[in-house]
């Protein structure tokens, strides 16, 4: 592939992804667009739910006829407010784990190639390009970028071990300046 | 490696939005551990039955009264969560997301060989050797390639002659045989 003016080479390097590393970034996609997402809101609706049934509750003073309806209100409330803040992060990291064990792609080296418009990988099973307008989520953390996007909202991870300093701050110029509004940085 | 380089079957097509929302509905059906769906339907059966009881023997007052049919009706919202509201919600969010991606949407091959299935667009190339397949469900549009446990190819049916779906079929006997694919039964664990 010729990089023209128009389409300059960032940076190319092979890189692969261990079973730990894609389970953190699964949990931080996870998190970003999957069940995950807006946990704390969810389960903050949830909690008033719970405070409201309780307190409806004390002002009939825990009568057995009239606190069913609360009551149940209560306990999926407490339920699905567990669910949100605490089962759900855990299990989402789990998810990562079994995908990446269940997968014969996800452990091979890639050949990246990040260019000012795209960025693409290969292997000797998968070749994929993806351009910056179809990303909706790069997110950086300390060990790794966790690039989001495509129709099939495909989970891209790059492992900033084993490459120089260079590339890494090389990637993290661009990847903030040609996502801008897409890009986050976690520490 | 040495691979058998005889196409078996070619066959292209450009992904409709038809396609994208049962490519949609069918992850959605895979995502959703079975589990979930029967702890739903059980507290949806109770709080029904729980609030039409309660509507018989309970209080008579207004508001005791407005608060069981508010159970009735949280237990029949609960009923149709899986069976209308996802459905609904999944089907309105993948046609948003294909008209977002429309225009730049490629057209894909799918190349059938006897060791492996190849799929390749203009940006993407997917090499399956049949053994590293992960499983194969049938759907009602569609056949399912699982290259792991949630990522997946999506074969629409329409592009198939009924010739090509005993290649489909062989290979999910394959998979069955091979203790994969019970997600194909089970749903998500």
């Amino acid at each position: 592939m010729t990089d023209s003016i128009y389409n300059e080479l960032i940076a190319a390097f092979e890189n692969e992804v261990s079973e730990e590393e894609y389970a953190e970034a699964f949990r931080i996609y996870d998190l970003r667009c999957g069940a995950s997402r807006g946990r704390e809101w969810k389960a903050s609706v949830f909690f008033v739910i719970i405070l409201g049934s309780l307190f409806f509750m004390m002002t009939v003073g825990f009568d057995i006829r009239q606190i069913l309806t609360p009551g149940v209100l209560l306990l999926i409330g407490g339920y699905l407010c567990i669910h949100y803040l605490f089962l759900l992060p855990a299990k989402a990291k789990k998810r990562g784990r079994m995908i990446y064990q269940s997968s014969a792609l996800l452990s091979e080296t890639k050949k990246f190639r990040i260019s000012r418009d795209c960025l693409s990988y290969k292997n000797k099973w998968e070749y994929l390009k993806r351009y910056n307008s179809e990303l909706t989520d790069c997110i950086e953390t300390e060990e790794l970028f966790v690039l989001i996007g495509g129709l099939e909202n495909r989970l891209i991870v790059i492992r900033k071990k084993g490459l120089q300093e260079q590339t890494v701050e090389k990637l993290s110029e661009h990847f903030a300046r040609e996502l801008s509004g897409k890009y986050r940085r976690k520490r | 490696m040495s691979t058998d380089e005889t196409i078996l079957w070619e066959e292209s097509f450009l992904m409709t939005k038809e396609d994208y929302i049962d490519y949609s509905q069918e992850k959605s059906r895979m995502m959703t551990p079975k589990i979930n769906m029967i702890l739903l339907r059980i507290f949806g059966i109770l709080a029904v039955c729980g609030g039409v009881i309660a509507m018989i023997y309970g209080s008579s007052e207004f508001w005791i009264k407005a608060s069981f049919i508010l159970l009735i009706l949280i237990g029949f919202y609960l009923l149709s969560y899986y069976e209308v509201i996802v459905p609904v919600m999944v089907r309105n969010r993948a046609v948003r997301i294909y008209e977002f991606y429309q225009r730049s949407m490629v057209s894909q091959t799918i190349r059938l060989y006897a060791d492996r299935i190849e799929v390749m667009s203009e940006d993407r190339k997917l090499r399956l050797m049949k053994k590293k397949i992960y499983g194969i469900r049938e759907g009602k549009n569609s056949w399912i390639l699982f290259y792991d446990r949630e990522n997946f190819c999506y074969v629409p049916k329409r592009i198939l002659d009924e010739s090509r779906f005993s290649y489909f079929e062989e290979l999910a006997d394959e998979k069955k045989q091979n203790d994969f694919n019970k997600i194909s039964e089970r749903g998500a664990e």
